[in-house]
């Protein structure tokens, strides 16, 4: 199984260090979350795995091998895989031909591509055709197949991205906030989703806001706050890590008001944290 | 209060009432049944917001209620397809926001509050255009934030979210607004920066300029505010003492 | 040592004028965004009005001066500001480019109508006569005044862009306007001072050159173009940079003009020409050196709701159509009038060339007809007897030398892919067409086709051979926007970096569209049977090639069929009308070829507020046609019938021509509402009645006899045409062609409301506020999905 290595990563702009000495591991078949406050650089840590920006220093390593002076399309062709948190789906082409697309460039060099891993379903050989519609119905995106994308509400556009991302098989896929805009009932399946994809094989890294869900499907967590991985481990030693719960989940600024929410720091959190959609920090 | 004067005086017009005591009462910006549309959406639906003198109000709700839009109509960014903003007392409805800006009405908006590809220097002397000097503005800037004074030749863009958002909070600081309208002051900073903010909001109140806080997390801004205000759907839904809201806020996320 | 000097002086004072014109450009260009390929002719207009003022009107020299610079070109800039570039902002980059470069063909042919080219305009020159002797060579008090003037304007700039509130409000504008107006600055006021300074900039170098140059409308706006070398040495955003391009420019060609022995050749190419290539080479190679550009991920942009591609049974039959109604039209034209529509109907296939690579691809290119011209002189060299192997080896060749010149662009965006095709032109056009060894001349007859047996020997031949191959390669590339890499090519246009993450190469597809591009305009040349003149291959023809694709709709084969006709129609119209001038009360007469002059030009600028062109709208009126079995059965019917009628003399010509245009433009659109059970009978009958009447009325009228000239023939039959469209429609009370835009629907991603209100959040909503179900928005994403989605 693939693994994604991330060592020192470093991102300038200028004057302003977006990510600082960064590390991660992304591994097949698990599902790591990436998270933190807006404008923390989990957007900035993507770019630089998947070849979008230049990381001043560091290295983004796939499978012990040093991808970080590729070109974007020469590590997507190592296999990994992106959506985005502001939507880059082909808006003038419908939902089926968006994920078309994603696996006709794919067959465009990946003659055969026999050892790129198959998460939905076993059989090999596969027609294109078979393999659109097997994603389009995963994802539920059967009834909406030839609407134009333009059109769409961003949660389904979202699904739209991931559907076009697995149709390039990767081996690691990287989810920028893929599950906002999708209702209660559409988010529970899209974990189970994310769960059964991993079980067969695909690494995940995820950002994502609704801390639910996170804590849901993922098996591993880093938080990233200022460009720097302030922690790391499962979700329930992310969860009890008095920094994350100073530097990330913030807290009223109770030394200005005076007043405090009538419990303590920690009662907040977990109940934050127990708590979806109206995350502290979309 | 005189409708027909050039700006120097209607300026000051503006100042005086916020400093006149015996004012106190007195609505600073008032929203009157606002009503706004995207295209042919309406997106506000008759909203009615007071922000008295020398007060914080907090304007709180979920995402895509309508917060920025409302804010938006404040600053003269988006015109009202009906209802009346007034500021002072006076119906300034479909000025534009340069106009606005030169009357008192200072706004930081949502993220972006300076120019990326302006120094930090060139960036305060934008804020001249609301008829300070850029003396004043320096003093000002450099005395609350010294870092800026270390960063003055620097591009805005390279400096980091919070140097940024101070840069944006020295502009609203220097000109001296009659009103300062704040949006999602908040975004993507450290609560340690949040903090120190809105403490500047505090100071800034206290010395008489009437505020509007747009948040969507409610809880950074409840300990600052005077009066809040809840959005949901393009309504304002309920307006009460920080105090109260708070409560129900507590009481909805522990018992949830 | 004096020659060297010599040249030196000479490059350094011609650099100063670059200076001067380039940081007009940077101006624009920082304050909008938009490369304003119209300079050259701000500089162009500024020399001629000079000229009227001094000489023309007698004013005194420094007065006219003055009233150029500080007065007349200000309010220009500003009237250019207010009423065109505020339109295009935030539109694509193509949008932007054509807009300014109609804006630039435009005043190309108002100065040729307000100042014939046929009188000769000497000009006045600064300190005429006076001369410094430096290191013993003779410098005009002229050219040292220009350097003095480059030298303070540079000092100049720098310190209003970097001291004053104003220069620094208009680098504000371009970060955020919306910023700049919660600052209290005025954005409007100061995107306007900023257009008006790059035009006084534009001004002075017009000023300054005019009296060294003879005083031409293309060969001044041409001068400038070179600026636009200069400018990119500072990524079109540095002023040190344009001038140490300036620099390098003028010494470049200074010392070209004076060290390359007129007679010196490379192979069958004489260098004596290269002078006029060097900013063309010197672009290229600015170009070339660019670090690429970085992939950016924009969010997903606001573009209107693309038409569906279209079936390849109705391109087919539109093939099969339009080559049937090419040859109706041409079994009845008089041979004069046929050789004219053969010489002009190939530009149809030159558009058509920027299909693939404009409308699916978004990318631009200014040198469409100098692959033209590459294809006709392969196939008069190769292809001599016309045969096949010629055209292939043409349009192989062009396929080649287009990917290589987009090579290096296409790593870099939108506005250097058009500088370095529009370098291309301006290298083909002086090393190329302008060599005897190619056009002897200048000029080269291509050979008409000859398949074995069938030879194209005859105009009507010719006429339909044409449109064959138009029908045929328009049927390709129809099949290939269905295809994989149609697919393809669109999603790089909707996200070149998501793209780039799913595998795709950008730059080798970019590359194979651009051959592809080359490789239909060569095709083009090779079939065009005619006589190419090397005058007519020059940058300002493609520029027109491109605007009026543009503007005729390049999303689709219709629309460049459109825009080709509009091309091939200008000149067409010019010598129909050359008799013609239409008055106004008898106080302005304007001849009609002037006329038609200016209207591509207008066209073009019309796309600041149509930028889908014209073909996505006339769409709209016949789309529900095609779906009407028996509307196309009668549009056949109607059209046969009008052709027998006139193939048989029983109408004359005139008469097929105007009962044509009532059946195509009144009586197809109706056709599908005529047939329509949801239509209230009488209203039906009533303007099916009234069109039957007008068809015959316009078959009968014997338009020939009883109007004299051409022109006002022409006129009358429009006229009438419109008003039997207008009577039709409220006959029948509907308007097939505002049908359309109730179709399109609104999404709020659309509007600018990012993210509407999810479930999710509407019931924390009520969890946190205490709010009740009624109060829920009634469109969350559910309920979306259903409701306007589905519908």
């Amino acid at each position: 199984m693939s693994e994604l290595r991330v060592e020192d990563l470093s991102v300038r702009f200028g004057g302003h260090l977006a990510v600082s000495s960064a590390s991660l591991l992304v591994k097949g078949g698990q599902i790591t979350g990436l998270i933190g406050p807006n404008g923390a650089g989990k957007t900035t840590t993507f770019n630089a795995i998947c070849g979008v920006v230049s990381p001043s220093s560091g290295k983004v390593l796939l499978d012990g091998e040093d991808i970080s002076r590729l070109r974007t399309y020469k590590r997507s062709r190592k296999g990994i895989g992106r959506t985005f948190q502001r939507l880059e789906v082909f808006s003038s082409l419908t939902v089926r031909e968006n994920i078309q697309v994603g696996l006709e460039i794919r067959r465009s060099w990946a003659k055969g591509s026999g050892d790129l891993i198959q998460y939905l379903t076993d059989d090999q050989d596969l027609s294109p055709q078979a393999e659109v519609d097997l994603i389009l119905n995963r994802l539920d995106l059967m009834p909406i197949a030839d609407h134009s994308v333009s059109a769409l509400p961003t949660g389904h556009a979202r699904l739209v991205e991931l559907g076009r991302a697995l149709a390039a098989r990767p081996s690691i896929l990287l989810l920028d906030e893929p599950a906002s805009g999708l209702d209660d009932s559409e988010t529970d399946d899209f974990g189970d989703l994310l769960v059964t994809l991993a079980a067969n094989g695909l690494g995940i890294l995820l950002v994502e806001h609704d801390v639910a869900l996170v804590m849901r499907v993922c098996t591993s967590l880093a938080v990233l706050d200022f460009g720097q991985i302030i922690a790391n481990g499962s979700p329930e030693e992310v969860r009890a890590n008095e920094a994350v719960l100073s530097a990330y989940l913030g807290s009223t600024p109770t030394s200005i008001a005076g007043t405090s929410a009538g419990a303590t720091h920690d009662d907040v959190v977990a109940a934050e944290i127990g708590s979806s959609g109206q995350g502290f920090v979309s | 209060m005189s409708a027909s004067v050039g700006p120097t005086s209607t300026e000051s017009d503006v100042h005086h009432a916020a400093s006149e005591p015996e004012h106190s009462d007195e609505a600073l910006l008032e929203l009157r049944g606002i009503k706004a549309a995207y295209g042919s959406i309406e997106v506000l639906h008759g909203v009615d917001l007071t922000v008295p003198v020398g007060k914080v109000v907090a304007l709180l709700g979920p995402n895509g209620a309508g917060k920025t839009t409302t804010l938006h109509v404040a600053c003269g960014l988006m015109q009202p397809t009906t209802g009346s903003v007034l500021i002072a007392g006076r119906d300034v409805t479909g000025a534009k926001p340069e106009d606005l800006a030169r009357l008192g009405v200072t706004t930081i908006p949502e993220g972006k509050g300076v120019f990326p590809n302006l120094t930090v220097r060139e960036n305060l002397l934008m804020a001249t255009y609301a008829g300070v000097s850029m003396k004043h503005v320096e003093e000002v800037a450099y005395q609350q934030f010294p870092r800026l004074k270390e960063r003055r030749g620097q591009l805005a863009g390279t400096l980091s979210g919070g140097e940024q958002q101070m840069l944006a909070m020295a502009r609203g600081l220097a000109v001296n607004p009659a009103i300062l309208l704040l949006d999602e002051l908040s975004m993507g900073l450290a609560p340690l920066i949040v903090e120190e903010l809105y403490g500047l909001v505090v100071d800034i109140a206290r010395s008489g300029t009437s505020i509007l806080v747009v948040e969507q997390f409610a809880r950074t801004v409840l300990g600052v505010a005077d009066i809040a205000a809840i959005m949901v759907n393009g309504s304002i839904r309920r307006v009460g003492s920080p105090d109260d809201v708070e409560h129900e806020l507590s009481a909805a996320y522990l018992g949830g | 040592m004096d020659k060297f000097l010599i040249y030196t002086i000479a490059g350094l004072s011609t650099a100063a004028i670059y200076a001067i014109a380039a940081s007009g450009l940077v101006v624009t260009y920082t304050t909008s965004g938009i490369f304003n390929f119209a300079h050259g002719a701000f500089s162009m207009m500024a020399a001629f009005m000079f000229w009227q003022l001094n000489k023309g009107w007698g004013l005194p020299f420094w007065v006219s001066v003055f009233l150029v610079i500080f007065v007349v070109a200000p309010l220009f800039g500003t009237v250019v500001e207010r009423v065109l570039m505020r339109g295009i902002e935030g539109t694509t980059e193509v949008v932007k480019i054509v807009v300014t470069i109609s804006l630039m063909i435009g005043l190309i042919a108002l100065a040729q109508f307000i100042w014939p080219p046929s009188v000769a305009r000497p000009s006045p020159a600064f300190f005429p006569g006076k001369s410094v002797h430096l290191f013993g060579v003779a410098v005009s008090y002229q050219r040292i005044l220009s350097m003095i003037i480059a030298i303070l304007i540079a000092v100049g700039l720098r310190l209003v862009f970097k001291v004053t509130r104003l220069g620094i409000a208009m680098r504000a504008v371009v970060d955020d306007r919306h910023l700049l107006q919660l600052n209290g600055g005025r954005p409007g006021r100061t995107s306007a001072l900023a257009w008006s300074l790059g035009a006084m900039m534009a001004a002075i170098s017009g000023v300054l050159i005019a009296s060294e140059q003879s005083l031409s409308a293309t060969g001044l706006t041409l001068i400038f173009i070179n600026a636009y070398a200069v400018a990119v040495v500072g990524r079109l955003k540095s002023l040190p940079g344009a001038f140490l391009g300036s620099l390098i420019l003028g010494l470049a060609e200074a010392y070209a003009v004076g060290y390359i022995p007129s007679d010196a050749s490379i192979g069958a190419i004489s260098l004596q020409k290269l002078p006029q290539a060097v900013p063309g080479i010197m672009l290229l190679i600015v170009i070339l050196l660019q670090p690429q550009s970085r992939l950016r991920a924009h969010g997903m942009a606001r573009r209107s709701i693309p038409a569906p591609a279209v079936s390849q049974r109705t391109a087919m039959i539109g093939g099969i159509c339009m080559v049937a109604a090419v040859a109706a039209i041409g079994s009845l034209m008089a041979p004069s009038d046929l050789n004219l529509m053969t010489t002009g109907f190939y530009l149809t296939i030159v558009t058509m060339s920027l299909v693939p690579l404009t409308g699916y691809a978004g990318q631009i290119s200014l040198a469409q007809l100098s692959f033209t011209g590459i294809g006709a002189v392969t196939m008069a060299a190769w292809g001599a007897n016309g045969s096949p192997i010629g055209v292939f080896i043409s349009i192989g060749i062009c396929a080649a030398v287009g990917a290589v010149v987009a090579f290096p662009a296409l790593r870099l965006s939108g506005i250097y892919l058009a500088l370095a095709t529009a370098a291309f032109a301006m290298i083909c056009s002086a090393m190329v067409f302008n060599q005897n060894g190619v056009m002897p001349g200048g000029n080269r007859q291509v050979p008409r086709l000859a398949l074995g047996p069938f030879k194209v020997d005859s105009d009507f031949k010719q006429f339909v051979t044409i449109a064959i191959v138009f029908a045929v390669a328009g049927n390709i590339l129809i099949a290939l926007r269905r295809s994989a890499w149609g697919r393809r090519l669109a999603a790089m246009r909707d996200s070149e970096v998501a793209c780039a993450t799913l595998g795709l190469n950008l730059t080798s597809t970019k590359v194979g569209v651009f051959a592809l591009s080359a490789a239909i305009a060569g095709l083009a040349g090779t079939v065009s049977g005619g006589t190419f003149v090397a005058e007519t291959l020059t940058l300002p023809s493609s520029l027109s090639v491109t605007m009026l694709a543009v503007v005729g709709g390049i999303g689709s084969v219709v629309g460049a069929f459109i825009g080709g006709l509009l091309l091939g129609a200008a000149p067409i119209g010019a010598s129909v009308f050359s008799a013609n001038a239409v008055g106004i009360f008898s106080f302005v007469s304007l001849s009609v070829p002037s006329l038609i002059s200016f209207a591509p030009a207008l066209m073009g600028l019309s796309l600041g507020r149509e930028p889908d062109g014209a073909a996505p709208q006339l769409a709209v009126g016949f789309r529900e046609v095609g779906k009407s079995p028996i509307s196309l059965a009668i549009a056949a019917i109607g059209a046969s019938v009008v052709w027998l009628a006139a193939w048989t003399s029983v109408i004359e010509n005139w008469g097929f021509f105007s009962a044509g245009l009532v059946l195509a433009l009144a009586l197809v659109p109706l056709l599908p509402g005529i047939f329509s059970k949801e239509i209230d009978s009488s209203r039906r009958i009533a303007s099916a009645a009234w069109l039957l009447v007008a068809l015959v009325a316009a078959a009968f009228i014997p338009w020939g006899t009883a109007i004299e000239s051409n022109g006002m023939r022409f006129v009358a039959i429009i006229a009438f045409v419109l008003l039997v469209g207008r009577v039709a429609v409220a006959a029948i009370g509907y308007d097939p062609t505002v049908l359309g835009e109730k179709l399109q629907s609104v999404s709020p991603d659309m509007i600018g409301i990012d993210e509407p209100i999810t479930r999710a959040q509407a019931i924390d909503a009520v969890s946190i506020f205490g709010v009740t179900e009624d109060m829920l928005p009634p469109t969350t994403a559910s309920t979306a999905w259903g409701g306007r989605v589905m519908s």
